[in-house]
């Protein structure tokens, strides 16, 4: 036998996996509806492709299989045999064997030309059920509908005829190459800018020029993106063919209902969520749908519906797998995670019913009582969320008793070019992908870090914590972690807060610059062992800056999963520690000598910012103007060292808080905003009117009243 | 890979550290830089300097004094040789780019006994007129590079 070309080989390949997820879906849709003909035909034209190309190839055991399993369908197809339950069982039993050798196949490719290409293997059993339930005395058609005539035209689908099959590296190379004329184009523009005012003719030119390559460049980017992105149906094709299995298995009827097919996700995202959607299906057939009995009881149809949703939503795709089972029971969750020690019964019982249901995405946790062999092994939840979350996505999951569950799937578009945070640390730039940001946090002065536990004695040991409202974070020091320079690591300047997994936690920066879009490089595989880093992207000057990986850092900061169910619930025992007193949110304020003020929040209407043109002189009263009305406005709690009359001459914006008392609005002007915190009330309500010292944060802060302060 | 005998034409690539004279294969060299902005690589080993931009592409740069045992250079380096290691290309950071040097059957000196970290990189020593040229084993060099940083302190 002639050595088989490699390419044609794989495209062969990728051809039968194709077709064989095609027969599975006609051979599962003749199941419901046995009098269909179009599945007969189309399951026909899949084997016989396959037949087809085995024979040109010289895969003879294949051509065997395929061509047996081709002989049943064509006698059903010409009506001669009745559709039935045991041809559909040879027929899946065919679609698994061609699978095992297509897989055989597959891992003998580039053993060298002499080696077989088939994995051996014995048939005879296959063969021999595929015959009997082709070959026994025909009956009676029973089917109503005459059958399709066995001449029907097999044109190619006119869709083929219009693609081209492009190798996914060609396109990988097209999009780095895209990455960069992208950063080229910054570059010039940068210069541009930097060169001053074009005047002249030619600078007009070059500069007119400039910005229609800007144009062209977003298109192309967009394009390129787009060629890369394939419906998200490609990664649940094999999904009915599972929940048929899968049912039957467990002695369960469940109808499989997608919607959105069509949604379009980067290539390598659909690679990245097959996995995760095998294991959640499993997970709700035999968890979440009931024993057909059981259903009837409570009032449901027999057959179970699992519904898979995906759509589009703010430059990020949902997917939402919904099963109208029994529901989790919160309570169930909680005795689950105290029985497996993810939790204490005391922290147990201050969960709220959603921070329950994340528990059960931790590792080792399982509420099943008994373990099959299809899930329940405690594995499955927290791999599905680690996969996802790998790729930038998230899952959460939402749960009522009696009604089912549905998870949620967070993906975005795409993995090439994402938004991300620029911050500068010790003299680099790094970027942070935005999509595990969930708040930024400018640290003043007076909110410090602070540290908790460590040796008794030991000063600077301990936890590094930040209080986020009523929350206690564990914070990463970027700084204390990646190391100065030369000499110590400047006070960080800002907090991000950083979801990874349950977990939240907050990262601390020398200064966050700028959001962009970044092009994601990838490094050197040597170097990504142990270490904090996604990746790498080239900034607008030229110059390298590595991407954070906020799971990684997570783990490197011994935030491990060990500490997960410690960690989630310590914000509750904190809470616990603080009387149940009334929490009054106040916002924060700084006036420019450093003097900290606050007002409750319900006082203000909003916050305004205001550049320092915009105020203006009425009958010698300084005022803005807003939702075009006339606001008066006055310093803040008369705060000397803002000149509001004396108009602001330095060009800045000011915030202006908006309060609605009576006779009407007034806009209070303040240096800077700090922060929104929640005070716990202290006891006696403060006298109106006057300035009223509370403790907040063990800083000493003037507590404003705005009532009875109108202009 | 270094093992052969130096029968027939062969070319190296130089370069000085430390003072001392250095060289590797040519046919391992993909280019040679001026020296770039160098990305730091926090938490990496000291013998991984940082990371550069090469024409898009992200390319690791050695500390090659550091992997050596020859301390961390005072001054800024001067010259980046950009090699071929393994999967991904690899910049070696050197003190000073020196020229191409054809041997013809130049009688190798032993290899000099593994008795320190430079000479357990030294894959043989060549008697050039004048000069003494030690030619690195790369690969082992990379691997040192790369280690895990309790290998590279043990």
């Amino acid at each position: 036998m002639e050595p088989v070309d490699d390419d044609i080989l794989r495209d062969f390949l990728v051809d039968s996996h194709e077709g064989l997820d095609r027969l599975d879906q006609d051979l599962l849709a003749l199941d419901r509806d046995p009098a269909a003909t179009e599945p007969v035909a189309s399951a026909f034209r899949s084997l016989h492709t396959i037949k087809g190309t085995c024979s040109f190839l010289g895969l003879r055991r294949l051509e065997r299989v395929a061509h047996a399993g081709e002989s049943l369908l064509a006698a059903v197809r010409a009506g001669r045999r009745p559709w039935s339950r045991e041809i559909a069982d040879a027929l899946l039993a065919t679609a698994d064997t061609v699978r095992t050798i297509l897989a055989g196949i597959e891992s003998s490719a580039g053993r060298g030309p002499d080696a077989p290409l088939e994995p051996e293997g014995d048939d005879r059993a296959l063969l021999d059920e595929l015959a009997v339930c082709g070959a026994s005395v025909p009956r009676e058609p029973a089917r109503a509908t005459p059958a399709t005539p066995a001449t029907t035209p097999m044109p190619p689908s006119a869709l083929q005829q219009q693609h081209v099959r492009v190798d996914v590296h060609r396109l990988d190379a097209v999009m780095d190459l895209v990455g960069e004329l992208v950063l080229a184009r910054n570059h010039l523009l940068r210069s541009l800018v930097r060169s001053g005012a074009p005047s002249g003719a030619p600078a007009a030119g070059l500069a007119e020029a400039a910005q229609r390559l800007d144009h062209v460049t977003a298109r192309l980017q967009d394009e390129v993106m787009r060629t890369r992105m394939q419906p998200v149906s490609a990664a649940w094709a094999r999904l009915p063919r599972l929940v048929h299995d899968v049912a039957s298995a467990c002695g369960k009827r469940v109808r499989l209902e997608t919607l959105g097919d069509r949604t379009e996700l980067d290539r390598a995202l659909v690679e990245a969520l097959k996995d995760p959607l095998t294991h959640l299906v499993r997970n709700a057939i035999d968890h979440g749908i009931e024993e057909p009995s059981a259903r009837v009881r409570s009032g449901k149809p027999e057959e179970g519906v699992l519904r898979l949703t995906a759509f589009e939503e703010g430059g990020s795709v949902r997917l939402e797998l919904a099963d109208d089972g029994a529901g989790m029971s919160v309570e169930r969750i909680r005795e689950q995670a105290i029985a497996r020690g993810l939790t204490d019964a005391e922290r147990a019982r201050r969960l709220t019913d959603e921070e329950c249901l994340a528990l059960v995405f931790l590792p080792g946790f399982s509420t099943a009582t008994e373990v099959t062999n299809i899930s329940g092994r405690g594995v499955g939840l927290d791999a599905a969320r680690a996969a996802i979350e790998a790729v930038g996505g998230s899952i959460g999951a939402r749960s009522r008793a009696g009604r089912g569950t549905t998870f949620e799937i967070r993906l975005p578009l795409t993995l090439a070019i994402l938004p991300a945070l620029t911050l500068e640390q010790s003299g680099e730039t790094y970027a942070l992908p935005q999509a595990n940001v969930l708040e930024l946090v400018r640290l003043a002065e007076d909110q410090a870090i602070e540290r908790v536990g460590g040796a008794a004695g030991a000063a600077g040991s301990g936890r590094p914590v930040f209080r986020l409202r009523d929350e206690l974070l564990p914070v990463v020091e970027l700084g204390a972690w990646f190391g100065a320079h030369e000499g110590e690591a400047p006070a960080p300047r800002h907090l991000l807060v950083l979801a990874a997994g349950t977990r939240r936690y907050g990262l601390a920066v020398e200064r966050v610059c700028d959001t962009e879009d970044i092009v994601v490089k990838p490094i050197d595989p040597r170097l990504r062992e142990g270490g904090a880093f996604a990746g790498a992207t080239v900034l607008g000057d030229g110059r390298v800056a590595l991407i954070l990986d906020a799971h990684a850092l997570a783990q490197r900061a011994g935030l491990t999963r060990d500490n997960d169910a410690q960690r989630t619930a310590e914000p509750q025992a904190r809470r616990a520690n603080v009387a149940p007193a009334p929490r009054i949110p106040l916002l924060l304020v700084r006036s420019r000598r450093g003097v900290r003020a606050a007002v409750r929040l319900e006082e203000l209407d909003r916050v305004v910012e205001f550049e320092s043109a915009a105020f203006e002189r009425l009958d010698d009263h300084p005022v803005v103007r807003l939702d075009g009305e006339v606001l008066p406005v006055a310093a803040f709690a008369g705060d000397p060292s803002l000149d509001v009359s004396g108009a602001f001459s330095e060009p800045r914006s000011w915030p202006v808080l908006v309060h609605g008392g009576t006779p009407g609005r007034v806009g209070l002007v303040v240096d800077q905003v700090v922060d929104i915190v929640d005070w716990d009330g202290g006891g006696a309500r403060p006298p109106a009117g006057a300035p009223h010292r509370i403790v907040l944060d063990d800083h000493v802060t003037d507590l404003v009243t705005l009532a009875g302060t109108g202009a | 890979m270094n093992a052969q005998a130096a029968v027939g034409t062969q070319a190296w690539c130089t370069f000085r550290i430390a003072g001392g004279h250095y060289g590797i294969e040519l046919a391992r060299v993909q280019e040679v830089l001026r020296p770039l902005p160098v990305t730091r690589l926090p938490l990496s080993t000291p013998a991984i300097a940082g990371l550069i931009n090469l024409r898009g592409r992200i390319v690791t740069v050695v500390d090659t004094r550091t992997v050596l045992g020859a301390g961390r250079s005072g001054s800024p380096a001067a010259g980046l040789l950009v090699v071929r290691g393994g999967e991904c290309p690899v910049a070696l950071l050197v003190d000073a780019i020196g020229d191409v040097r054809r041997t013809e059957s130049v009688p190798a000196l032993a290899a000099e006994p593994a008795a320190d970290e430079r000479g357990s990189l030294v894959a043989r020593t060549l008697a050039l007129p004048g000069e003494l040229l030690a030619v690195l084993d790369l690969d082992r060099l990379l691997t040192r590079a790369f280690a895990p940083l309790e290998e590279a302190r043990s």
